[in-house]
């Protein structure tokens, strides 16, 4: 448990350095991750089980945007 | 190293503290420090009041004792006039006795040692009453000299071959008779009466000028001390009571700076703090560390801003993923329109683009169905 959280927080740190400065960019970027793994990165909790699908599909969205955790 | 900026009430205390004085400045409630205050304040005026009745008491009480000092002597002088006038009336009433011929001859005299006799004794007893068994001395030698002097007068009228003797009555008093019931104490039986005149003079002397004498001088002196006494302990409550209310005054004044330190202060730093929550600063942070009811407050607003960051990310997350399906609907839409004005309308085209946007709209349903449950 705290795997997820801890690659969600990652994805957030590399999106906000990616981004800094673009605060239009960054919201977008977080949509276009949002659509992609299908559900709301900030949303995660520390205490939520690392689900395996979801673990997957961050890693692959990230990827997609350019992110590699 | 940087440390961080702390006002003076922000700054958490050194470990190596007190535990005592974190209490006092950490871990007591709002409510304790103003009923540690005000207890403090409550018992150093009872502290004033105690020490300031009991100076004033013991300043009435020496006033008391000045007074009553002052009033033995008054006492103790008028029993001496008294004794005065007695003797003075036994002299005229011996030279009566000798000189008379009847018994209405010394009757006037007579009258009059009744009448001084009453007198005195009277003002004696009066001393006695105020001195108790101090006083003994004085009626002994006042008995002894009533004697005396009664057997004086009756033997003058023994010299002068008068009939009439002195006798006492069982009240006490003395009256005019024929015979005489008195005893003469031992060394005195059938003294010639200028003997006993001397011993009269002496002992009169004794009583007035020596043992009344010094009553009076006594209680003179004993009044005078009572009186300075009362004086010093008068000035002492008066001193005592101004020290009192400056330091009660003191108090208050310490009292107020520690409460405007403790709770005032620390409440302007909280306002400000979630001033700036509400004026959009997410990173503000609030570093007053306290078990009372400002920490309680401060770690509220804390964990409200929190709530709100939150929020506001996944507000701010699912905005974009609104933009980035409304872009992706609108190239689906876009495809579909070309795909019918190029008159090579495809069923499956459009039917892929029908389904992308369906694929786009579920799953901005779902993210938004993930909030709303948040």
């Amino acid at each position: 448990m705290g795997a997820l959280y801890d690659i969600a927080q990652q994805v957030n740190g590399a999106l906000a350095k990616k981004h800094d400065g673009d605060a239009i960019g960054l919201v977008i970027a977080k949509g276009e991750l949002a659509t992609r793994t299908g559900f709301l990165v900030a949303l995660i909790s520390p205490t939520d089980p690392d689900d395996p699908a979801k673990v997957h599909a961050l890693r692959e969205a990230a990827r997609d945007l350019g992110i590699a955790v | 190293m940087i440390r961080p900026k702390y006002t003076r009430s922000e700054r958490p205390l050194a470990t190596s503290a007190s535990p005592y004085r974190k209490a006092l400045l950490v871990n007591t409630t709002v409510r304790g420090r103003i009923a540690i205050a005000m207890t403090t304040l409550v018992v150093a005026n009872a502290l004033g009041a105690a020490f300031s009745w009991w100076a004033y008491g013991e300043a009435a009480r020496h006033s008391a004792e000045a007074r009553a000092a002052s009033r033995r002597a008054a006492l103790a002088s008028a029993a001496a006039e008294r004794v005065t006038a007695w003797a003075a009336d036994t002299g005229t009433l011996a030279f009566a006795a000798r000189e008379a011929k009847r018994s209405e001859d010394i009757s006037g005299p007579y009258g009059n040692v009744l009448g001084s006799e009453l007198a005195a004794t009277g003002a004696l007893r009066r001393l006695d009453t105020h001195f108790g068994a101090d006083a003994a001395p004085v009626v002994k030698q006042w008995e002894e000299l009533r004697l005396l002097t009664y057997l004086w007068v009756n033997s003058e009228a023994v010299d002068g071959g008068t009939d009439i003797r002195l006798s006492r009555m069982s009240d006490g008093r003395i009256r005019a008779s024929f015979e005489s019931n008195l005893v003469a104490p031992q060394g005195f039986a059938d003294q010639p009466a200028s003997q006993f005149r001397a011993t009269i003079r002496q002992r009169t002397e004794a009583l007035k000028d020596g043992t009344l004498r010094l009553i009076v001088v006594s209680s003179e002196q004993d009044a005078v001390e009572a009186a300075v006494a009362a004086d010093e302990a008068l000035a002492l409550a008066r001193n005592g009571t101004i020290a009192t209310l400056l330091f009660v005054l003191l108090l208050a004044v310490v009292a107020s700076i520690w409460l405007y330190r403790s709770i005032a202060r620390p409440l302007t730093s909280a306002r400000v703090y979630a001033d700036r929550v509400a004026g959009g600063d997410w990173a503000a942070t609030f570093t007053l560390h306290r078990s009372d009811e400002i920490g309680a407050l401060t770690h509220a607003v804390e964990n409200m801003k929190d709530a709100f960051v939150r929020k506001a990310t996944i507000m701010s997350e699912m905005a974009g993923a609104v933009l980035v399906t409304s872009g992706q609907v609108d190239a689906a839409a876009k495809h579909a329109q070309q795909t019918v004005a190029s008159g090579e309308i495809s069923p499956t085209d459009l039917a892929d683009d029908l389904a992308a946007v369906s694929a786009h709209t579920e799953t901005l349903t779902g993210l938004a169905a993930q909030m709303l449950q948040d």
